[in-house]
């Protein structure tokens, strides 16, 4: 079926653009689609990363976007043409590193060309990773209510044994107001709750005046946010102002962190140190786990040459495929150091380890990426 | 070959001066940090040092000044010229907020399968790393030191940090070569982004990775780039299926070409490392 394309508006203050953003979820009365007359429809934002600006025009494959100006300084469209079709996003680029895109496009197609825009080569734009306590940390926000969680996890380290393939899957999607209890249930059980890190919260939010002034959105691990319910469009703004807030400062940490000479005004020293990653079950196919991380495909994109430091303790010169980064790493059963160096990017950090709790262990943890942001 | 003993011990200290939850941070504890990395230092009396580190604690005004001993090799004019170091030395290449102040401590950093062979040559300290522990042998002019390096620091479950220094230029070329595949890799997969890979760019990268780990001085820059920029000509000549890998990368960038030129590189490595344990000369 040949999907429909909304023109956004072209907006000249910010007011304006709020209000634009809060029309595109209510539709249109003259909507042609009768079926979805009156139905709210998902306001999808995905909040991108890039330390080197969002290039104003791209060829992504098969499709191709250029981004046009509106009237209000820092807010874009970015019109992507795939095929005979066009789509449509507000390109939000106030912040110089953390760029917003709002749509209503479906999810499959609005997906299809964020993933596009992350995999280009050219550049260098990147998911933001909401690792689990962020998650949490954003439940626990003053004003945020907790309305559900998802699970998606699926294990990327299984290796084939006896010439079969032991996969370990969760995938759960759970809402409502006994969301909580299952959540705190299921984390009584060791295996569940390795395997179950937050691929989602939910978070109800309301200016607590009016009662129909209301959102629900969904928060994912991997920067996207979509309302699901209400239309307050100004709660959906603060829920992005804070996870960009948090996620910046934390990268921000995270890169000050990174290893190489400083200057404190009186002269040079060595500086930074490496990421400990904390593994509280030993990993028990630790040559699969090797492999998994350094192979060169997304969730992690990193490429790697091992080598061995002492029994069962290795060494990896490594590369971040997203930036042509080098890094190094020490890896053993329970432990694994990373070491960025001046000059790359943090949102690795971020990136490893969010997607080493979604796909290995939930309970993998950074005390320094946890201590940035307390 | 990742590495060899003296950059392993090297690596060793400089960890003593973080805070990592699997190596002792003893020195990082008492304010220490990394000021200096095989860094010349004129001697008033006469001479020169090289230090492999100098760490300074901004807290005590100590600095920590020492000698990392990869082997059993030994030389009692260089040992004289340690013990003639005068804290007034330090003064114009460290950090301190007082340097009238600074008092200082001339160690040699070694491991335990060599100590023997060193003890007893010197009247300097040792920090000593052993598989179990880190000892000290000999007495620290600084009271706190000595106190908190009285008995040995156990290493039981810890695992040795390895990055904070890379190599040392000098190193054999079985260590560099992993380093220069890997540099060879991400101007590879950065290049893609603006065009066609510059091979310049591996030594450029290298050097400024020694150069910002301070194990190099900008004036050693064109010598490294010509070692580096010859040791990957000589990888790419002697390793056809390298040359054809990278080739490749650049017109198929995929996952399964990224996955074979790691392969690639693993087996280069290797490959080298064996042979160069024959003859260095290859190189």
């Amino acid at each position: 079926m040949e999907e429909r394309v909304q023109r956004l508006v072209r907006v000249s203050t910010n007011k304006q653009f709020v209000e634009e953003l809060e029309n595109m979820i209510i539709p249109p009365k003259d909507y042609e689609d009768l079926s979805e007359r009156g139905r709210m429809r998902d306001l999808k934002t995905f909040m991108l990363e890039s330390n080197d600006g969002f290039p104003i025009q791209a060829s992504l494959g098969r499709m191709s976007y250029e981004v046009v100006g509106t009237g209000l300084d820092g807010i874009k469209i970015m019109q992507v043409k795939d095929g005979g079709l066009t789509h449509e996003f507000y390109l939000d680029m106030r912040d110089e590193r953390f760029f917003r895109l709002h749509t209503i496009c479906t999810s499959d197609v609005a997906h299809r060309i964020i993933q596009a825009l992350t995999d280009d080569r050219n550049h260098t734009l990147d998911n933001t990773w909401f690792h689990h306590n962020m998650l949490k940390r954003l439940i626990s926000k003053p004003g945020n209510h907790f309305q559900g969680f998802g699970i998606s996890y699926s294990d990327k380290f299984a290796k084939e044994r006896d010439g079969r393939v032991d996969l370990a899957n969760l995938s759960l999607d759970m809402s409502g107001s006994m969301a909580s209890d299952i959540d705190k249930l299921l984390r009584q059980d060791a295996r569940i709750n390795r395997a179950g890190a937050y691929s989602k919260v939910s978070i109800f939010r309301s200016n607590g005046t009016d009662p129909s002034d209301f959102v629900q959105d969904d928060v994912r691990y991997d920067g996207y946010f979509s309302i699901k319910q209400g239309k307050s469009v100004q709660d959906h703004i603060h829920v992005l102002d804070y996870c960009k807030d948090e996620y910046a400062k934390t990268i921000q940490g995270v890169e000050n962190e990174r290893i190489g000479a400083s200057d404190d005004g009186g002269g040079r020293f060595l500086d930074g140190r490496s990421f400990y990653f904390e593994f509280p079950h030993r990993i028990e196919d630790l040559d699969a786990f090797i492999d998994g991380v350094f192979n060169s495909s997304r969730p992690f994109q990193l490429w790697g040459m091992k080598q061995i430091i002492s029994d069962g303790y290795y060494k990896i010169l490594a590369v971040d495929l997203h930036t042509g980064s080098p890094m190094d790493f020490e890896i053993s059963d329970d432990m694994m150091r990373a070491y960025i160096f001046k000059g790359s990017c943090g949102n690795t950090i971020l990136r490893l380890l969010t997607n080493l709790q979604i796909h290995f262990d939930s309970q993998i943890t950074c005390p320094l990426v946890e201590g940035i942001a307390c | 070959m990742h590495a060899s003993n003296h950059t392993r011990l090297i690596n060793k200290f400089n960890g003593l001066c973080k805070n990592d939850p699997k190596w002792p941070s003893t020195l990082h504890d008492l304010g220490y940090k990394v000021q200096l990395v095989e860094y010349k230092i004129h001697l008033q009396e006469s001479g020169t040092i090289q230090p492999d580190i100098v760490a300074v604690s901004k807290k005590t005004l100590h600095a920590i000044v020492s000698d990392c001993k990869g082997g059993s090799s030994f030389s009692t004019d260089q040992d004289r010229r340690y013990a003639s170091l005068d804290s007034r030395d330090l003064e114009q290449h460290v950090t301190v907020h007082d340097p009238k102040r600074l008092s200082h401590d001339a160690c040699y950093v070694d491991s335990e399968d060599n100590h023997a062979s060193l003890e007893g040559r010197t009247q300097l300290p040792f920090i000593t790393f052993g598989r179990d522990s880190i000892s000290k042998h000999g007495t620290s002019r600084y009271e706190q030191l000595n106190k908190t390096l009285d008995r040995p620091i156990p290493l039981v479950d810890a695992r040795e940090p390895t990055s904070y220094y890379p190599f040392s230029p000098s190193d054999a070329s079985a260590v560099i070569v992993p380093h220069v595949l890997r540099a060879l890799v991400a101007c590879l997969t950065a290049r893609r982004r603006a065009g066609k890979i510059d091979y310049s760019e591996v030594a450029d990268q290298i050097f400024s990775r020694l150069y910002s780990a301070q194990i190099i001085q900008s004036r050693h820059e064109k010598d490294l780039k010509k070692t580096i920029s010859q040791i990957l000509s000589r990888l790419l000549d002697n390793y056809p299926k390298l040359k054809a890998h990278t080739s490749k990368l650049e017109s198929e960038y995929n996952t399964a070409t990224l996955q074979a030129l790691a392969s690639v590189c693993s087996d280069v490595a290797e490959q080298h490392e064996s042979q160069t344990r024959i003859t260095d000369e290859h190189w």
